[in-house]
């Protein structure tokens, strides 16, 4: 699903080029779990970036079902991410002017769903989260755990084949990081889908099938997760 | 997904108030003012175009060249011309001659002084004048036959219908045979009443048959498709047939189209308003350019704002939003918002045009069925608004890398200083552009409300007494009036100084043997008309009530006139004045009185010489004691009433009569004023938008500099120092703008009172204490805040 081929990414400076990644190689196959982790700086953002389109690698190849990303042009990219990816992010990232019900709507207006079905689908996945009775309080009236399920049910709602999740759990207390990660468990087994979350905790990423270690802007370990 | 957008368009409005406030109030304020002028500016445009042929209806004017040489642009020709334009030029439809004269019109025993205008009978079918009883049909086809305006019939018979009475002109019966509808608003001609020019004869009237002697407007219809150049062309045959040979040279007759008389006429002898075009073009400049700043804040706050809405955008393009949708979301929100603008700015001006319509006498309104001009320029300033002003931040905003914005990175415009930069110095530029204008135009007006006219203006209460009345009868009024305890003073004169220009005829002063001689401003006063309004005489003496050869033969003139005819020592000289066919009349030069300003401030004191002919006396002047003037005005119009066949008199006091004499002055310096408050207001609301973001996004700055002991107005002077630059910029740019327009407008006076430096250094200093104030609340709130609160959060 997703091949990575020598990308590098830096940013230049007077006399040096400073490398945030280098020479990164990555398969991931369709149905996977991994998790990235590493320490701060280790790159482990951008390389996520890069797998979601949101920023590009300065070298090297990227396929995304055997589509080479690197030469796409912004408006394919953005066909692609309204029907391939689902993000969730740390900071949750709602809009605080919508109701939750109008948050998880929205990627369904940008790709054209029409009205009667669009109000099934958010009915739909509302009431999966359990969260019907909420859908018409603004995101600073919910907790960081419930604004997270948002977070998750936005980015579930275009059934996308791939999630990406850059420390969905870091600003949340165990229990519920632990309620996030069992529903994400629940759709990469269930669902088949994909999912690549960056993370620093190691109990956060044993509910994943691989782990994948950065450091310095390389990849140091790539093995399946002992469970 | 548009009901996305302007929900959250309406939520981001009601959420920021502060924000919304500032930018709808600047909005709309501009935008309001834009559509006041486009109001002023089409009812000024448009006047006179409500006659179903105003594009084919010419004034037949001349340029004539005087014997010094300069050349004098008359509205008024010779009564001939006109029909012997129509018999020699076939394009030539129709030709209307108008001839106004004064008189007084008596019905029963209502006597009151009125202009009559003789007309052609053709003119109904030259002009378009609806009737309110009779018709335009052979209303003036018979000699003495009279049509009133509404106005004149209310005044003789009330709501009667008056068709079929006569009424007496000097004298002269006249059949009524229709009146005018309600005069149209915008007719820049007045009149009172339309009498058939055939009523007129060579006794009534001696130039009718003078080829030679400009007297009254020509107005010409041209048929269709007919080209007023082509016409002019043939204008000096037309001469040199009809005048002399030698006359081509002096006269250079042209045609000016009505539509453009409003606006482009100065012309000799003009009786109609008009307006200088030059103040259209600088008010709609003024307005144009209040917009644009409206506009200009409108994008600044609007950036500053989207970098606060940075994460929304973020999470807008990672969930799939393209560019373009962005770029409409933004657009929308700013065409909703102008739209939220220019309903307060149709409330302003409706608010606004009854406050103009009583200062300059207009009747301009927004009658939005029938006016498509308008709507359309209601749709147009919405859209162009909205979009232009819309369009930067949108696409600034949709430019929004989303790993950046997402990750909490300060979004700053980099490079665009020099954007917010020029829009302060723009906006503190027309600011103090409009506080000096308005500040010089009341500097002038001031000049003009306490220059010394050279005569006394003060309590001096004018009425009529009409009709010719013996001395005796004169004596008795003059007597009766005494008898009120605080008149002080009475005289009789034909015409009041300040009031009206007097009369012209031809006068041959000794040694001067110019075949057509001067024609001079002449005035007939009594003797004690120079006392009382204390006009100072120079040499000589005044008339003498007790000579009674001063009636007949003696003259007083003004140096004006000395000058003009070359004497050193007027006294003894003599001047004729030839009237018409009446045999000349010789006068001696008794006194000379010091120059006065019997015309407005605009004319340099022209020759002036005065009469005592007690024929001619009209007016009463009555000077009152500085006593409690309401009950004293009401004693004085009932004896003037009791002479008057106890009809009211028309009765007013000079002082107010010579103010409103500068009523387009008046106008200018009010819109200034208010222009120049709303300007300053919204050039602030600006200034405060964005200083307030300055301040948030300088917070860290200021934290820092705290902790490393930076003092509260040492932070104040830094925050406000680079505004208050931008704002001495502004100075340099709009105070020689200001210095120039202001010269070029007191060029119109012949006397005028140039702004003092003051003016300027006040403008420049009321400026900076006005953005001094702005800032000051945010820079003096942003530097107090504890600075473990900005740098905790990073």
């Amino acid at each position: 699903m997703i091949k990575l081929r020598d990308i590098d990414r830096y940013i230049d400076k007077k006399l040096q080029r400073n490398f945030i990644l280098k020479g990164i190689d990555l398969d991931i196959e369709e149905g996977d779990f991994a998790s990235i982790m590493g320490p701060s700086g280790a790159g482990k953002s951008t390389l996520l970036n890069i797998i979601g389109f949101l920023d590009d690698a300065d070298e090297g190849e990227y396929y995304f079902f055997d589509e080479p990303v690197h030469n796409l042009s912004e408006k394919q990219k953005s066909e692609y991410h309204k029907s391939y990816i689902g993000f969730v992010f740390q900071a949750y990232h709602l809009i605080d002017e919508l109701t939750v019900y109008e948050n998880i709507e929205m990627p369904l207006l940008y790709r054209k769903v029409k009205g009667a079905q669009r109000k099934s689908m958010v009915a739909d996945i509302l009431d999966r989260f359990s969260m019907v009775a909420k859908k018409d309080l603004f995101p600073n009236q919910l907790s960081g755990g419930q604004q997270q399920l948002v977070g998750v049910a936005r980015a579930l709602i275009g059934s996308p084949k791939l999630i990406l999740a850059d420390e969905p759990t870091g600003n949340l207390h165990s229990d519920q990081s632990r309620e996030i990660m069992e529903i994400f468990q629940r759709l990469n087994e269930e669902d088949g889908v994909t999912i690549i979350q960056v993370t620093h905790s190691d109990e956060m990423a044993s509910y994943g099938k691989r782990i994948i270690n950065l450091q310095d802007g390389a990849i140091t370990k790539n093995n399946p997760c002992e469970k | 997904m548009l009901k996305n957008y302007f929900k959250i368009a309406f939520r981001n409005l009601s959420k920021q108030k502060g924000y919304t406030f500032i930018n709808t109030a600047g909005l709309a304020i501009g935008m309001g003012i834009c559509l006041f002028l486009v109001l002023l500016i089409q009812y000024a445009v448009t006047m006179d175009k409500h006659h179903e042929n105003s594009d084919r209806i010419y004034l037949l004017a001349d340029a004539i060249t005087q014997q010094n040489g300069s050349v004098l642009d008359v509205g008024i020709s010779p009564a001939p011309w006109g029909n012997q334009l129509k018999q020699e030029f076939p394009e030539i439809e129709k030709s209307v001659r108008l001839l106004d004269n004064g008189g007084n019109v008596r019905y029963g025993k209502k006597i009151l002084r009125q202009g009559i205008t003789y007309v052609d009978e053709g003119i109904f079918e030259v002009f378009t004048y609806p009737f309110k009883y009779g018709t335009a049909e052979g209303a003036l086809s018979r000699p003495n036959s009279i049509v009133l305006t509404e106005d004149m019939s209310i005044r003789y018979f009330a709501d009667e219908n008056p068709i079929g009475k006569f009424l007496l002109v000097d004298d002269e019966p006249f059949e009524i045979t229709g009146v005018l509808a309600k005069r149209h608003p915008q007719n820049s001609f007045y009149y009172n009443a339309l009498a058939s020019f055939s009523s007129l004869d060579e006794n009534d009237y001696p130039e009718i048959n003078n080829w030679r002697s400009h007297n009254l407007f020509t107005y010409i219809l041209l048929r269709e498709g007919a080209n007023p150049e082509s016409i002019e062309a043939g204008f000096s045959d037309f001469v040199a047939k009809n005048v002399g040979e030698d006359y081509v040279k002096r006269y250079r007759p042209y045609l000016v189209d009505l539509e453009d008389l409003f606006l482009h006429s100065d012309l000799y002898g003009q009786r109609w308003d008009s307006l200088e075009i030059s103040y259209i073009y600088i008010f709609a400049a003024i307005g144009l350019l209040i917009l644009f700043i409206a506009c200009i804040n409108f994008i600044n706050l609007a950036t500053a704002q989207g970098m606060k809405r940075a994460r929304e955008i973020g999470v807008r393009k990672v969930l799939g939003a393209y560019k373009k949708q962005l770029v409409f979301q933004f657009v929308a929100e700013a065409l909703l918002l102008s739209t939220l603008a220019v309903i307060i700015a149709i409330v302003l001006v409706e608010l606004a045009l009854p406050w103009f319509n009583d200062i300059a006498d207009w009747s301009v309104t927004a009658n939005y069925l029938s006016n498509p001009f308008y709507l359309f320029s209601i749709a147009a300033i919405v859209v162009l608004v909205g979009t232009l002003a819309g369009a930067y931040p949108a696409f600034f905003m949709s430019a929004f890398r989303p790993v950046k914005v997402l990750k909490g990175d300060q979004v700053t415009e980099n490079g665009k200083s020099w954007m917010k930069n020029s829009l302060v110095v723009t906006q503190f530029s027309v600011a103090i552009f409009l506080i000096i204008s308005s500040a010089s135009v009341e500097n002038q007006l001031t000049y003009i409300k306490e220059k010394d006219l050279g005569f006394q203006q003060s309590d001096m209460y004018v009425s009529t007494i009409p009709g010719s009345r013996s001395i005796q009868e004169m004596e008795t009024i003059r007597g009766e009036l005494f008898k009120i305890p605080g008149v002080a003073e009475v005289s009789y004169s034909s015409n009041i100084p300040g009031e009206e220009a007097g009369r012209r005829t031809q006068f041959y002063p000794e040694g001067n043997l110019q075949e057509d001689g001067l024609r001079i401003n002449n005035y007939s006063v009594d003797p004690y008309f120079l006392t009382q309004f204390e006009i100072e005489l120079i040499q000589g003496r005044d008339f003498s009530i007790n000579l009674a050869s001063d009636t007949v033969s003696s003259i007083i003139i003004n140096e004006a006139a000395a000058r003009k005819f070359g004497w050193e020592q007027p006294i003894g000289k003599t001047i004729t004045q030839r009237f018409n066919d009446e045999a000349p009349r010789k006068y001696e030069v008794v006194g000379v009185v010091k120059d006065f300003h019997f015309e407005t401030l605009h004319t340099t004191i022209q020759p002036l010489v005065l009469f005592s002919d007690p024929g001619r006396f009209f007016d009463i002047s009555i000077k009152l004691r500085n006593a409690e003037i309401a009950p004293l005005t009401e004693q004085i119009d009932e004896v003037i009433k009791a002479f008057n066949n106890g009809i009211p008199a028309w009765h007013y006091f000079l002082e107010e009569d010579i103010a409103d004499e500068y009523t387009t002055e008046v106008v200018i310096a009010e819109m200034l004023r208010y222009f120049t408050y709303l300007t300053l207001f919204i050039a602030c609301l600006g200034l405060l938008g964005l200083v307030s973001f300055t301040v948030i996004n300088r917070k860290k700055e200021i934290g820092i500099r705290k902790v490393l002991g930076a003092s509260i107005t040492g932070l104040v002077q830094v925050l406000s120092f680079h505004f208050i630059k931008l704002v001495f910029v502004g100075f340099l740019v709009g105070a020689p703008l200001a210095y120039f327009l202001i010269n070029e407008w007191l060029k119109s006076f012949a006397y005028s009172n140039a702004p003092g430096i003051s003016i300027f250094v006040g403008a420049g200093i009321l400026t900076v204490l006005i953005a001094f104030l702005t800032i000051g609340y945010q820079t003096v709130k942003a530097a107090l805040a504890n600075p473990v609160e900005s740098l905790k959060n990073e």
